[in-house]
């Protein structure tokens, strides 16, 4: 909603109340406020309405608050704007001037007044109100310091007396992330007695949404985490469970050390928090067990999705073990094509991508983590049921769709072919250096080995580059092909981890038998797997695309196939293409 | 900015854009009310980051003499 402005969420919220039809669900909420707040209601509404929940928002008579409380339904939620700076016209600068009994005066009448608000709204569902606030009066200096004293003694009366059903929020929550001048503006206040700016508005409803969540068994129930980059900076598959850094000891691993931190409180207030990442299991456990600096155990995560299925199954899989609906998920994770893939198949979830300022990551989970707050958790089970048969009805949609290539076809992804790249001689070298998953052989290549196969004619060496809507992967994979005779052998075949479950291995492959049905005297093709500790995901690649096994072992494997006789057994919707000489 | 202002108005008081002509104001469509003004002074300045001179905003009843207080706003800016 940040990126809104005002007049897209008037449209948007005009919008999304179409498809509210029935009533039952509705929420009603009042406004009472002695300031102009219109602009509040489509801001709350369209806030609402975009969390799928049914709203209509009521402004009460401007100026009336304590009448106007009194003929509020009970099932309403009511939010109060009770502004100090008006509670009579220029009230700050009378009060300056006021003796001791005229504060006096006003006090007795204010506490008065709110007494009354508390019995007229005692049994309300829920009455949000706001701190008194001088921070429209700002002249910071000591002789009006009786002015903030006054305030302070009105906030200290609605602390103390206010009913359980009353909520308290502070202004200066807002304040303090936007600032007081993009908050306020006096300008429209003089002449409208409209003191909050929209982009007030807008992060004070963001104060609202874990009461409101909570009360509409909307509230979020678990957070899973994926792994690398995301509970550790690095790849733990690549740079081993010794180097990813989590704690002080290594470069950005603070930042990694408070994840984990909160991750602890979390489990301690009752949020399932979970794992979904594609790794090898044993990779990810390695790091809990051999790491002494890491601050949570393996056990602290209730449920693990470690494989190199697809995080949309995985995450559908976790809602149906744990038996919570998808949308009391948030799914956390470094990649923009897994959170855009999520976005996109399971939309209810809601997504954090980890921001590329990491400083930022610790105070952003800790933000997020408001939502997994309850404010009575009775309310929420009766819910329960209703929620699950919604949830089951989700599931089957999902099961029959192939989502995963509607998600990919979106994406727009692009791979370019080249042979014998000079440009990316270096870069290739490097690949078969670092990668290790997608990795038939792991065969470890120097720049020099990488030139001699560029310079003979036996060799050809084929790369791809990847690029999307969401950018460009660059130079992932590579294929080096060694010619004898009738038969070519493939030699390596890698990609990394950046590109995998794209199907852009199957792309790769299909365009292979492409490029070596143009070689007339090249007949068969033979490859090799050998078995690493990190390349369990590829040892059933090739059977599964129609080679045939002509050596098995439990560390190694031989295939064979003729070049005439494969068939593509995937073929994504991907557009190829060869690089230009 | 012709097009914005009148994208800013279709939203806010859910009309067509082509019925916008240059007389069209508050007696053409019901949502542009005295909240429905203030509504549209805030998405203009919101969206041209500017401020109005107070004593204009009542003077912007039609498109015409919103698109005329707009450019002067904005030069004066400059």
């Amino acid at each position: 909603m940040k990126d809104l402005k005002f007049h897209q969420i008037v449209k948007n919220n005009k919008e999304l109340n179409i498809f509210f039809s029935d009533d039952k669900q509705k929420i009603n909420v009042s406004l009472l406020s002695n300031i102009s707040i219109h602009q509040l209601k489509p801001i709350i509404e369209y806030n609402f309405r975009f969390n799928k929940l049914n709203v209509d928002v009521t402004l009460k008579e401007y100026d009336n608050i304590i009448q106007e409380s009194s003929t509020i339904n009970k099932n309403d939620i009511v939010i109060v704007f009770w502004e100090i700076i008006n509670i009579i016209e220029s009230f700050p600068f009378e009060f300056i001037n006021f003796d001791e009994n005229r504060k006096k005066l006003f006090y007795e009448k204010i506490t008065g007044e709110l007494d009354l608000l508390f019995n007229n709204l005692e049994k309300n569902k829920l009455v949000f109100i706001n701190k008194f606030n001088d921070t429209c009066f700002y002249n910071n200096i000591i002789s009006y310091s009786d002015y903030y004293a006054f305030i302070e003694k009105l906030n200290n009366y609605l602390t103390e007396n206010k009913p359980d059903n009353f909520v308290i929020l502070d202004n200066n929550n807002v304040f303090k992330d936007i600032g007081v001048n993009n908050s306020i503006d006096l300008r429209s206040y003089y002449s409208s007695k409209t003191l909050y700016t929209i982009s007030f508005y807008k992060e004070y409803v963001q104060h609202l949404n874990p009461y409101i969540f909570s009360i509409s068994g909307k509230s979020k129930k678990a957070i899973i985490f994926d792994c690398d980059n995301t509970l550790w900076k690095g790849i733990v598959g690549e740079d081993g469970y010794s180097n990813v850094a989590l704690s002080e000891k290594h470069k950005n691993g603070l930042y990694f050390k408070e994840i984990h931190l909160l991750i602890k409180n979390l489990i301690s207030k009752g949020v399932i928090v979970g794992i979904c990442s594609k790794n090898n299991f044993q990779d990810v456990a390695d790091v809990f067990e051999n790491r002494k600096d890491i601050n949570i155990q393996l056990d602290d995560f209730t449920i693990k999705k470690i494989n190199w299925h697809d995080k949309a199954k995985n995450l559908i899989e976790i809602s149906n073990e744990l038996n919570i609906g998808t949308d009391s998920i948030v799914f956390v994770d470094d990649s923009e094509f897994e959170i855009g893939l999520i976005n996109s198949i399971i939309p209810e979830i809601q997504t954090v991508t980890v921001p590329k300022k990491l400083y930022e990551y610790p105070s952003h989970i800790l933000k997020i983590s408001s939502l997994f707050f309850n404010v009575n958790s009775s309310d929420e089970d009766a819910r329960r049921n209703k929620m699950y048969l919604e949830e089951k009805k989700r599931k089957k949609v999902l099961e029959t769709n192939t989502n995963l290539d509607d998600y990919i076809n979106q994406l727009g992804i692009r791979v370019e072919f080249s042979n014998k790249d000079e440009e990316c001689l270096e870069r290739l070298a490097q690949l078969t250096q670092k990668t290790n998953q997608f990795n038939f052989t792991t065969k470890r290549y120097s720049l020099n080995d990488m030139k001699s196969f560029y310079d003979s004619n036996n060799f050809d060496v084929i790369s791809i580059s990847v690029s999307d809507n969401f950018g460009d992967s660059g130079v992932t994979g590579l294929c080096i092909l060694n010619y004898e005779s009738d038969s070519c052998e493939i030699d390596s075949f890698l990609m990394s981890c950046r590109v995998l479950g794209r199907h852009i291995e199957y792309v790769f492959l299909n365009e292979l038998f492409k490029f070596l049905s143009t070689k007339n005297n090249c007949k068969f093709l033979s490859s090799s797997f050998i078995k690493s500790n990190k390349n369990t995901q590829v040892q059933t690649f090739y059977e599964s695309n129609g080679f045939k096994i002509t050596y098995e072992s439990d560390e190694f494997k031989k295939y064979q196939i003729k070049i005439n006789e494969y068939q593509a057994k995937i073929k994504p919707n991907i557009i190829t293409s060869w690089k230009k000489k | 900015m012709e097009e914005k202002v009148k994208q800013i108005i279709s939203d806010l008081f859910s009309v067509e854009k082509n019925e916008i002509n240059p007389k069209f104001g508050p007696n053409d469509c019901d949502e542009w009310d005295s909240f429905g003004h203030l509504n549209l002074i805030t998405a203009l300045e919101e969206e041209f980051d500017i401020l109005i001179d107070e004593n204009q905003i009542s003077d912007m009843q039609n498109f015409e003499l919103i698109m005329l207080i707009l450019n002067e706003t904005i030069e004066n800016k400059l």
